[in-house]
């Protein structure tokens, strides 16, 4: 049982929608009525029906787990779930990194840079695809949303602190 | 009515909303061929550009980019047998084995008209719909447009929600979506609910860092997992000279496409159901016209009808689906709920504002739908040799410019920094939400029409109090939200007795 709760993400996503249900009731209880009705009414289905999710997982039959999944704790695909786990801590780190860019540089610096950079270090792209994709990026970006959307794009934290 | 028609059309026909509907295509177009890239993500993409425009523009860039989709993605499933959608991969059960005999440009000029064919349905049957629903949608009080949304998200639920535990954890989602959709502060009585003492939240979450995180970024991820070429290695089929003989065979086989058609639009009128599923079922019926068991044995091997019958299912069920979104708010599928999402961004509330004040531009939505439709059709054929080259970019050569439009698109909502947080708290939630199957719809449509539940919660108990739980129109609504939650299960019982 103990395994079965460690290993199955969909509990994990009940457990928490059944605290979030429960938190949104509790709140919601001291508010006026017409503030509370809806969220009272919502947070406590979710509280249900998430608590009933979750004893379905439990005490219901297995699903989703292959056979070998159980027999052996491991499967053949393990090796390429590894490779899947990598990408994806890699793309997020990306997505994380882009953020740090946006608020250190600001947009007109940081999105150029991603570019240039991910072709460059993560696809290892050759120099000229590198730098038409970017110059093409560069023109775009400036064309849309500069000069026909005009976004106002702040300075990064950075470029403000130099001045 | 018909006053309203032409204007619908006019409205297509001016400057600005024939360039962005064009705009729409053209990205349609090369979403749809593109494996990996979904319509549904992508109009949650475009939908950050659509702020500066007015509705008669927005209309025609979103919609004419998401109905040219399917139309598109038939040329991937036929050429490598890859779905270039999830909607298109009945195609491929024929489409492929014609591409692998060399009958690829046959297979491609029928799959192309007839799924213009199965649009111009479609969308005719929207048109023909409109002046019998609006009586019904006029008669809904509050009440009733309370349980509509209940219903809305049980079918959906219902249907994208897998296994014996999928209509709870659709559920679920939708209630997790009603909850986020309270955040910020309440239109009731002004309270701050769920705000913790950030300002930016007093305004509630914003629907396209939302929508952009749930959708896009799992999409960023998963080409990053798979970290290949976009159709893979799979050598290209070959096209060969028959376009012409396939178009040919989509006329001696009009009355099938017809069928299918109406299949495919009565399957995007219920909701949720979507074209996952009838694709299936009008390939199954092309099959049934064969008339001996060696006609029936050529299908899966290459037979024309079964190209015909899935591409024409495809395309005309956009405008079935348009139906139940515009009139009551209840979405025929994920593209659609999404596409919710951009009518209220644009102050726009489906029911009956929709079928009165909003008529023109409901019926320029079925003009879109034509026109985008005829547009793509006609360049497919004309450049299908170059088009079909497309597919062969690499998928991780677009990550970085599929970042920049998702922080952009995200940004640009609020100009404010805290909706970048939002898409990439979004984001893990959608990948978390993709990784354990979890269905990612109801969670869109539970956050889209929660303030519009909310209202029609509180206006039918100030004024009815509980009674309005009584009233015939609720109790009959209800009876179907019913019947929509348990028929899976009835259907899977009867389908196990029947077996055994």
């Amino acid at each position: 049982m103990k395994n079965r709760i460690l290993a199955d993400g969909k509990l994990w996503i009940s457990l928490t929608l059944m605290v979030i249900g429960a938190t949104v009731a509790l709140m919601a209880y001291k508010w006026p009525f017409r503030t509370a009705l809806f969220p009272v009414s919502i947070g406590l289905c979710v509280f249900f029906m998430a608590l009933a999710d979750m004893l379905l997982g439990l005490f219901g039959k297995e699903e989703g787990l292959s056979p070998k999944e159980d027999a052996a704790g491991a499967t053949p695909e393990d090796r390429d779930q590894k490779i899947a786990w990598r990408r994806t801590v890699g793309i997020f780190a990306w997505i994380g990194g882009f953020f740090l860019m946006i608020i250190l540089l600001g947009f007109p610096v940081a999105v150029p840079l991603l570019v240039f950079l991910y072709l460059k270090v993560q696809n290892k792209e050759s120099w000229r695809l590198t730098l038409i994709l970017t110059g093409s990026t560069v023109v775009f970006f400036y064309g849309l949303f500069v000069w026909i959307i005009e976004t106002p794009f702040p300075d990064g934290l950075l470029v403000r602190w130099l001045g | 009515m018909f006053d309203a028609f032409i204007q619908g059309l006019m409205i297509n026909l001016q400057f600005k909303p024939f360039i962005f509907m064009l705009i729409g295509s053209a990205i349609g177009f090369w979403v749809g061929i593109l494996p990996g890239l979904g319509g549904g993500a992508t109009l949650a993409l475009m939908m950050s550009f659509i702020y500066t425009m007015t509705p008669q523009e927005a209309m025609p860039f979103l919609l004419g980019m998401y109905s040219v989709v399917a139309t598109t993605g038939d040329i991937t499933s036929v050429l490598f047998g890859i779905p270039g959608e999830a909607t298109t991969t009945a195609t491929i059960v024929d489409g492929y084995p014609m591409a692998k005999k060399g009958e690829a440009g046959r297979a491609l000029g029928a799959v192309l008209m007839s799924s213009l064919i199965g649009a111009i349905f479609g969308a005719a049957l929207l048109a023909l719909s409109i002046p019998i629903v609006r009586p019904l949608v006029l008669a809904f009080g509050s009440p009733e447009m309370f349980m509509l949304t209940l219903l809305g998200l049980t079918c959906i639920s219902t249907l994208s929600g897998r296994g014996k535990r999928g209509l709870l954890q659709g559920l679920l989602g939708g209630g997790f979506g009603f909850i986020c959709s309270m955040i910020g502060q309440d239109s009731q009585a002004g309270v701050l609910r769920f705000t913790f003492g950030q300002l930016y939240l007093w305004g509630g979450l914003s629907t396209i860092p939302v929508m952009v995180g749930l959708f896009a970024i799992p999409e960023i991820v998963n080409l990053a997992v798979s970290g290949t070429a976009i159709a893979g290695d799979v050598p290209l089929g070959k096209l060969g000279k028959g376009v012409r003989q396939g178009i040919k065979d989509t006329f001696q086989n009009f009355w099938l496409v017809v069928r299918c058609s109406l299949i495919g639009s009565f399957f995007g009128i219920l909701p949720g159901v979507g074209g996952g599923v009838s694709q299936w079922v009008a390939y199954a019926h092309a099959t049934q016209s064969a008339k001996t068991d060696e006609e029936r044995a050529g299908f899966g091997k290459g037979d024309v009808r079964g190209v015909l019958g899935p591409g024409a299912s495809n395309n005309s069920k956009e405008g079935g689906a348009l139906i139940p979104t515009i009139a009551f708010g209840v979405p025929g599928g994920p593209g659609m709920a999404i596409l919710l999402g951009a009518f209220f961004v644009m102050g726009l509330v489906p029911g009956p504002e929709m079928l009165t004040k909003h008529l023109a531009l409901t019926y320029s939505m079925v003009w879109t739908i034509v026109i985008a439709n005829i547009i793509a059709v006609t360049v497919c054929l004309l450049f299908i040799d170059r088009i079909a080259k497309l597919t062969t970019i690499r998928g991780n050569l677009m990550i970085p410019f599929l970042l920049f439009l998702c922080f952009i698109g995200a940004f640009s909502s609020n100009n404010h920094y805290g909706d970048l947080i939002v898409l990439m708290v979004f984001g893990v939630i959608g990948c978390i939400l993709m990784r354990y199957d979890w269905p990612r719809p109801p969670f869109i449509l539970g956050f889209v029409l929660g303030r519009f539940a909310e209202i029609n919660l509180f206006a039918a108990t100030l004024r009815y109090k509980a009674h309005w739980l009584y009233r015939p129109k609720v109790m009959i609504i209800l009876l179907i939200t019913v019947a929509f939650a348990l028929a899976p299960y009835i259907l899977k019982k009867r389908r196990l007795s029947n077996e055994e």
